[in-house]
């Protein structure tokens, strides 16, 4: 469903991505780990279409900057970027609209704002939301057009402990519906139970790619992201 | 005294030497201070092209209400969030450290000059047209900018002693307003009661400039007063004006460390609180009224108008119609009073092209002030299902719309006051905002083809550039006929008709903007 190929983004002389290619199945979870400015979040904006880049990327078989990729694809950016003088709702109204969602998605909106305790703050402007209400806020968003793939940038930061059992479930699910998910973290414990792929980066390029089935059964994702993080990179 | 000392140094050197690794920033002063070395040649060229000799006065009375704004800016700032020199690395280090709490707000006071010199550089920009009316010299604008830099490093002071004072008590809160009332009540008067008697606006405004309350009102007149009478030759009255400026600064730093010896908790609140607002801002959660104490009303909270990429039309009606009750904002107000004040001035000495030039003049500033704009800095934009340019083209048109409505009312007013035919006030209207279209069209075309990976500066010269080669094409016709036929109808045609074309050519040049450049990130200012 996420396919990159060969992604190189550089800065002026700086290299973020080098050559990265990487593959989301659908039903897959993808995890993103690595040290900070190892250029997880460069990787997932260029996937997102919010960088140029060299290489391709695709999403459910389109170019990732056309029309076709992005009505399959959510992005929960690290930092939710909201409107602050929208109400809750008119967030969603606003998607639903720029999404030509029809007129069902009333009903799963209303749901999704209960499900992240949001209902009580239909009528509050953004900028009257706390940042961890924000950061739910920023899911809904994602979350209503019901994307195909799914992209978290560091999802977890400033949720409370129930936003992130209620998050983690919805992992599940999106994950049962078959949705491809990718999402970048530094607090692996909070994946350790549902990821099936994990790509560690390191100075921009993928140091390792390791699926679940091929760790042992005294082996940690923790143990595994140490060992390339702080050992020698050269044996990937 | 050595810690202070060796941070101010070294911030200073490591900013030379950074310049060696950004060009961007290496051309950016370069090209400043050459502007600088421009200044000073067409200062010493004996004051030959000054033409209207203009009383002093009125140099002193334009100063002061510019002063005046920041003054009661800084007394707004101090009763609401709060203002601070100093930014969270100065919290976090210099805060926990044995540095005397002195010395540390004295490191503050450097910055906030420094600060105070970059905000006021603008003034440098004027001397041409300020020269061209006072007949003053190029150190005469040094002076009027080191009076600017004074005049904001105290209020700035008095943000500090005001936010410390008065956060939390709502009554103080009252009576600092209660007293700027009073101030201010001398100088209302000085304006209103001469007018209600003789209904003389242009005379009014006139006894006002000379009026000796000016000088004296605290802050923004010594500053004003102090450096025109400087610049007037009257040395006594002048010195005495700029020596209350120091001796405030004094008295209000005494005041900052005896009243409230920990001043640190007020600062870090506030310097916290703008940290956030940078670090929202570099995260693309910006908005020019986000910092409003004051929770709108939420009349309505529904659906928005339009589809696809329309839907962003729809969500900034709603947002600008949420923000402003008035329509418009206070800057479009300000705008609109201002040209119809300009339109009185000018009546029967100037034509409605006056007013119409400086418009466009500040049109071409004022286009990033629009949503569509700021939309770039947000993901949503990038990630909508439609295509670039018709995503572009709809988040600007709340732009559009907005200097539609500012053109309906501000060339009938100014119409009118000046007598002009329908024709003509249509004419004006259509130009105004085909010209704010093609402005948008520019700047979407210098996206496109620098991908925005440009320092903001590097950005402008840009897009001034695109603007005038642009705009010769259709501006060198226009003024032709202008001068052909002596009738403005005929240009304003051109014009619009010019517009219209290029902007259409901009905005087709510009497709597929949004794929070729990377998401802007907001420069947190120092």
């Amino acid at each position: 469903m996420i396919s990159a190929n060969h992604v190189t983004k550089r800065y002026g002389k700086l290299v973020a991505n080098s050559d990265i290619s990487l593959q989301v199945m659908p039903g897959e979870l993808c995890v993103l780990l690595g040290p900070n400015g190892a250029g997880k979040s460069t990787l997932i904006k260029s996937i997102c279409g919010l960088l140029r880049f060299d290489g391709r990327i695709e999403i459910g078989g389109h170019e990732n900057h056309t029309t076709d990729a992005k009505r399959l694809l959510g992005y929960v950016p690290e930092m939710p970027a909201l409107y602050p003088m929208l109400t809750v709702w008119e967030h969603l109204a606003f998607i639903a609209r720029a999404y030509n969602l029809g007129d069902d998605w009333t009903a799963r909106a209303e749901g999704m704002l209960d499900r992240f305790e949001l209902m009580d703050k239909r009528d509050s402007l953004g900028k009257q939301l706390s940042k961890g209400m924000q950061q739910k806020l920023s899911l809904t968003i994602a979350l209503l057009p019901q994307p195909k793939a799914l992209i978290l940038d560091e999802p977890l930061i400033g949720l409370d402990p129930h936003a992130i059992r209620a998050l983690k479930d919805l992992l599940n699910e999106l994950k049962a519906q078959q949705c491809a998910l990718m999402m970048s973290t530094h607090m692996i414990e909070s994946v350790e139970d549902n990821w099936d792929a994990t790509h560690i980066m390191m100075g921009g390029r993928l140091a390792r790619t390791v699926r679940r089935d091929e760790l042992s059964t005294d082996e940690s994702l923790e143990d595994v992201f140490f060992q390339i993080t702080e050992g020698d990179v050269n044996h990937a | 005294m050595r810690s202070i000392g060796y941070l101010l140094l070294t911030s200073l050197k490591n900013t030379i030497k950074q310049l060696r690794e950004s060009p961007a920033k290496l051309i950016m002063v370069i090209a400043v201070i050459g502007f600088m070395g421009f200044l000073i040649v067409l200062g010493g060229m004996d004051g030959t092209d000054s033409f209207l000799h203009l009383d002093m006065n009125y140099l002193k009375a334009g100063y002061f209400a510019l002063l005046m704004l920041f003054l009661v800016m800084a007394v707004m700032k101090g009763l609401n969030s709060g203002d601070t020199f100093f930014e969270m690395n100065d919290v976090n280090m210099l805060f926990v450290s044995p540095v005397s709490p002195r010395l540390i707000l004295g490191y503050g006071l450097i910055r906030a000059l420094k600060t105070a010199f970059w905000g006021g550089f603008f003034l440098l920009f004027q001397y041409n047209n300020i020269a061209r009316l006072f007949d003053i010299n190029y150190g005469s604008m040094w002076l009027m900018l080191g009076g600017y830099m004074l005049v904001i490093v105290v209020c700035q002071m008095i943000s500090l002693l005001l936010y410390s004072t008065t956060n939390g008590r709502p009554k103080r809160k009252r009576a600092v307003k209660i007293g700027m009332v009073i101030l201010c009540l001398p100088l209302v008067l000085q304006l209103v009661v001469p007018f209600l008697q003789h209904g003389n606006l242009l005379g009014t405004l006139n006894a006002f400039a000379y009026s000796p309350l000016l000088d004296w009102f605290p802050i923004a007149g010594w500053g004003a007063g102090g450096v025109t009478h400087l610049l007037m030759g009257n040395y006594g009255m002048a010195l005495l004006l700029l020596a209350l400026i120091p001796i405030a600064i004094l008295v209000l730093a005494r005041v900052v460390l005896s009243a409230n010896v920990d001043y640190y908790e007020d600062v870090l609140v506030a310097t916290e609180t703008m940290a956030e607002k940078k670090h929202a801002a570099q995260q693309g959660s910006m908005n020019t009224d986000d910092s409003r104490k004051k929770r709108p009303i939420v009349a309505r909270s529904g659906d928005i108008w339009g589809h696809g990429a329309r839907a962003l039309l729809g969500r900034h009606l709603r947002e600008m119609r949420r923000e402003n009750p008035l329509l418009l904002s206070w800057h479009s107000w300000l705008v609109i009073a201002g040209a119809a004040l300009i339109g009185l001035f000018a009546r029967g000495e100037l034509g409605m092209e006056f007013i119409f030039m400086i418009l466009m003049w500040m049109q071409v500033f004022l286009v990033g002030t629009g949503r569509g704009l700021k939309e770039t800095y947000k993901h949503y934009l990038y990630m909508i299902p439609a295509s670039s340019t018709s995503k572009l083209v709809w988040s600007n048109m709340e732009l559009v719309f907005r200097t539609f409505i500012e053109g309906l009312l501000i060339f009938p007013i100014c119409g009118l006051i000046m007598g002009d035919g329908l024709g003509l006030i249509a004419l004006c209207v259509i130009c105004y905002t085909l010209f704010t279209m093609l402005l948008i069209a520019i700047n979407l075309l210098s996206m496109r083809f620098t991908g925005a990976n440009l320092s903001s500066g590097l950005m402008l010269i840009y897009y001034f550039i695109g603007v005038i080669l642009v705009m010769v094409p259709g501006l060198v016709p226009a003024i032709m006929v202008g001068v052909q036929f002596g009738s403005l109808l005929w240009p304003l045609a051109i014009l619009s008709a010019w517009s219209l074309i290029a902007a259409l050519g901009c905005f087709a040049l510009s497709r597929g903007v949004l794929n070729k450049c990377d998401m802007p990130v907001m420069e947190a200012r120092k």
